[in-house]
């Protein structure tokens, strides 16, 4: 070939130079000889685009969700006890006084916890389009009406639609609010019966002006604190994650209110009128480079005095029309049943049949922890690292699996707890989830290269190799065992021959993460990792439904009634009621969701949130929050008569 | 029970958080808590590596927090402070592969000759057609999946660590012609996969 010669080097070399080109890992001579031959020579420059598709798509699949909230402190905790544990004469109160400044700090949302991952935001505020979308509806709330530039009639506006520069925005009068988002970072609430009008900019930084009623703005996913500037008027700080800030015309100027769960924490009236030239804008607070990044691409609030109603300012009703934008009543919280010291890292808690609440504890290799109404009864080391959550067996023991012992169980009647071997463990294979029962009693077992089902004393029933599991598998009311992979596959594997029966069915696009939930009539649901709610019918009938693109590593929950509940890391819950083609939203947490939802007896969605909430949700969308604090819950676990039980990471039980 | 703080009152004051060198300096002469910046900076990063060289979420949180403390318990050993990347990544990846080799997770050696028409099918059947970059992503995380790991693993010290050719070769103990080789059969081989689906479409 001519490139080849032009070059003086083989076919292979040549497309070597290609690849290395793209890494700017050629020497200047070699790099020169070849830009100039790409010049001329169009098919290396196609091969060469190639190229570049596929490094960008082995970028984008190898982005995915990074640290959970909780890692730097486990670590920072595990390094800070060791510290404290090999000084010699220094205090244990080391790794514990600094947990608790990890949480205050995290609680308020400073910069001691958030320093890189602004760094990151920042990476994300460069790169992504930060354009303006009508949010997902509330649920209760009414249609949003656009009116674009020049025109009389407004037109309905569906979520997802992007705001055209110019358009004036409606949200019909009623209850509730509506959403305006600007990515996933920053949304603005905006009160039903408020108009808003998008500054016809023609660039991507797009004011928006409130022309009146009420907006509430919340930085979401941003684990930063955030501010509001005015000019030289002034700045308002609110606090750190999940609060808010609550602005309203007042006067001739307006009041910026800070409001953190239902607590107002501070209230500012800037007395000045504003000029149609005067910008509000929400940024970032932090260090420098931040600063000035956020600054250029906040979200705007450009007030139009002129336009305003002198009479905007609801004072009837205030708290009760707050609520509806922020539904955040206090109520009693759950009940902390004990605080185990020296743990790290915990599996979830399960309810035996005496009330006992057991638990798996770190460091390595563990403890199996019983606590019972408030006293710790039980504290047995294992003799090999746990892996995954205990279950509770048909026969009443706790089971565990561990990494070089197989599958263990003991019998909370046993005042020793003894675990005795069930399963012997294949030391080329070893777990990785907790164990799992069938109706039938039935274990199920997920190890490195397969799944196997055994029966109660143990004995092998099937084994199949080959199936990565990606989360702990599910058990259908027949049996069947629903394991998601990160292949995009869903495999059922039936309870007699362990055949898979979902083989004909086509993958998703991207990766299962979690577990597959299974409602009564025996429909699995499962969430991959971005964008698809995907349903197996028991006839092997399935469908998916496209959500909105979020993180979803949290499992579904079905409901009492088959409504089915979808948590993203980022705080949103959507839902799906039984025979519904589309999801709706259920809940915005406004913060990131770290367990959940799980839907207890009464038909409430349960939430684990970053900043240590426990937030409960009634079927028509209240919330109660309660502050558990302590952050980084374990995978909570409603027991038999739906009583909540769970532990967080520092070792506090809550529950029955 | 948490209250409601306001901020800039508690916690460390802001400011630009110090350089890896200074504060790997710090924590070699005993100042323990500088270390948490430095996990902060690299725990994404370094989860996401072990996420995708064990194929398990949980796994690599687990092996990612070894990393860390090993690091934390050798950083005297470092020589360049100015290194604590490279030097952390190539703890994790032998982390990784200790990890690995306890499991005893085969090579899918056969992998590189992959033709992949099944996905293709199953694309074909699929009940909606995905859009034209999320079939790509798919393809490019099949891909990834079926890698033997000493290729994975150059290209996840390549796009998830951003490393340089010298410093991967470093790391996995190959000449940096033959790191420059594995990537470019690697790209070469998504690239015409890539290819026939557009042309099939």
């Amino acid at each position: 070939m001519d490139c080849e010669k032009e070059l003086g080097c083989s076919a292979a070399e040549l497309r070597a130079r290609l690849s290395r080109h793209l890494d700017g890992e050629l020497s200047g001579a070699e790099a020169e000889a070849l830009e100039e031959h790409l010049k001329s020579c169009e098919r290396c420059r196609a091969e060469l685009a190639e190229l570049r598709g596929a490094d960008r798509a082995f970028e984008r699949a190898l982005q995915g969700p990074g640290a959970d909230p909780g890692f730097v402190a486990r670590v920072m905790a595990a390094i800070l006890g060791r510290r404290g544990g090999t000084a010699g004469g220094r205090p244990v109160a080391g790794p514990v006084l600094w947990l608790v400044v990890a949480i205050a700090a995290a609680g308020a949302g400073t910069l001691v916890t958030l320093g890189v991952q602004a760094l990151r935001r920042r990476g994300e505020l460069e790169t992504r389009a930060l354009g303006l979308r009508i949010g997902a509806p509330q649920a209760a709330a009414p249609g949003w009406r656009v009116r674009r530039p020049g025109r009389e009639e407004s037109l309905e506006a569906a979520p997802g639609s992007a705001l055209a520069a110019g358009t004036e925005l409606e949200l019909a009068a009623g209850g509730g609010h509506g959403l305006v988002e600007r990515g996933p970072e920053l949304s603005l609430y905006v009160e039903a019966g408020s108009t808003l009008h998008v500054a016809p900019d023609a660039d991507d930084e797009r004011g928006l002006a409130l022309v009146s009623g009420r907006v509430f703005l919340k930085a979401a996913a941003l684990e930063r604190p955030f501010e509001l500037r005015l000019g030289e008027a002034g700045t308002v700080r609110p606090g750190g994650r999940g609060s808010a800030l609550l602005v309203e015309a007042e006067g001739r100027g307006f009041r910026v209110t800070v409001v953190s769960g239902s607590a107002t924490v501070s209230t500012r009236l800037f007395e000045r009128a504003l000029g149609p030239s005067d910008r509000l804008s929400l940024g970032i607070a932090g260090s420098p480079p931040v600063v000035a990044r956020a600054d250029t691409r906040a979200l705007d609030l450009r007030f139009v005095p002129a336009r305003l109603r002198p009479s905007a300012w609801p004072s009837e009703g205030g708290s009760a029309r707050r609520d509806g934008c922020s539904p955040f009543p206090a109520s009693l919280p759950p009940v902390l049943r004990a605080s185990v010291g020296g743990v790290s890292g915990v599996s979830a808690a399960v309810l035996a049949g005496d009330d006992t609440v057991f638990f798996l504890a770190g460091p390595a290799p563990g403890r199996l922890v019983g606590v019972r109404g408030s006293a710790v009864v039980a504290s047995v080391r294992l003799r090999s690292a746990f892996v995954g959550d205990p279950a509770i067996g048909p026969d009443g023991r706790v089971y565990v699996s561990t990494r070089e012992a197989g599958l263990l169980a003991a019998s909370p009647e046993d005042p020793a707890l003894e675990l005795a071997q069930v399963v012997p463990p294949d030391p080329l294979d070893p777990l990785r989830y907790g164990p799992v029962f069938a109706p039938d009693g039935a274990i199920v077992l997920v190890s490195s290269s397969g799944v196997s089902l055994h029966e109660p004393d143990g004995a092998l029933r099937w084994r199949v190799q080959g199936v990565a599991a990606s989360a702990p598998p599910a058990v259908g009311p027949e049996g069947r065992v629903v394991v998601p992979a990160l292949s995009g596959r869903l495999h059922v594997l039936d309870a007699a021959s362990g055949r898979d029966l979902a083989q004909g069915v086509p993958p998703v696009d991207e990766a299962f993460l979690a577990r597959a939930a299974v409602a009564p009539d025996g429909t699995a649901w499962a969430v991959s990792a971005r964008r698809y709610l995907v349903r197996l019918a028991s006839d092997l009938s399935s469908g998916r439904i496209a959500l909105p693109e979020a993180d979803y590593a949290l499992p579904p929950a079905v409901g009492p009634d088959g409504t089915v509940f979808v948590a993203s890391s980022s705080g949103t819950v959507l839902k799906l009621p039984r025979g519904a083609a589309m999801p709706t939203v259920f809940y915005e947490a406004g913060e990131r969701i770290v367990q959940g939802p799980l839907v207890d007896g009464a038909g409430e969605v349960l939430l684990w949130t970053a900043s240590g909430r426990l937030v409960s949700v009634e079927p028509a969308g209240r919330a109660r929050l309660h502050d558990l604090g302590a952050r980084d819950p374990a995978p909570a676990c409603l027991a038999r008569d739906g009583a909540l039980v769970f532990v967080t990471r520092d070792g506090r039980v809550f529950g029955k | 029970m948490t209250t409601t703080h306001i901020p800039h009152c508690r916690g460390r004051p802001p400011g630009p958080i110090p350089p890896d060198e200074e504060l790997v300096r710090r924590v070699a002469s005993g100042e323990a808590e500088a270390f948490e910046p430095l996990v902060r900076r690299y725990a994404d990063t370094v989860i996401r590596f072990a996420r995708h060289m064990l194929g398990d979420h949980q796994a690599a949180e687990d092996v990612s927090q070894e990393a860390f403390l090993k690091a934390y318990a050798h950083i005297g050993r470092l020589e360049d402070p100015a290194k604590f990347a490279t030097w952390l990544y190539s703890i994790a990846r032998h982390s990784c592969l200790d990890w690995l080799r306890a499991r005893h997770v085969g090579a899918s050696v056969e992998g590189l000759e992959a033709e992949g028409a099944e996905l293709e099918d199953a694309s074909a059947s699929a009940p909606e057609a995905p859009s034209e970059t999320r079939e790509t992503h798919a393809i490019a995380l099949e891909e990834l999946a079926k890698l033997r790991p000493d290729y994975r693993e150059i290209i996840l010290l390549k796009h998830v660590q951003g490393l340089s050719y010298k410093e991967i070769s470093q790391m996995v103990g190959l000449s940096v012609s033959a790191v420059g080789e594995k990537l470019c059969r690697v790209r070469q081989m998504l690239r015409k996969r890539l290819a026939r689906r557009a042309k099939g479409a």
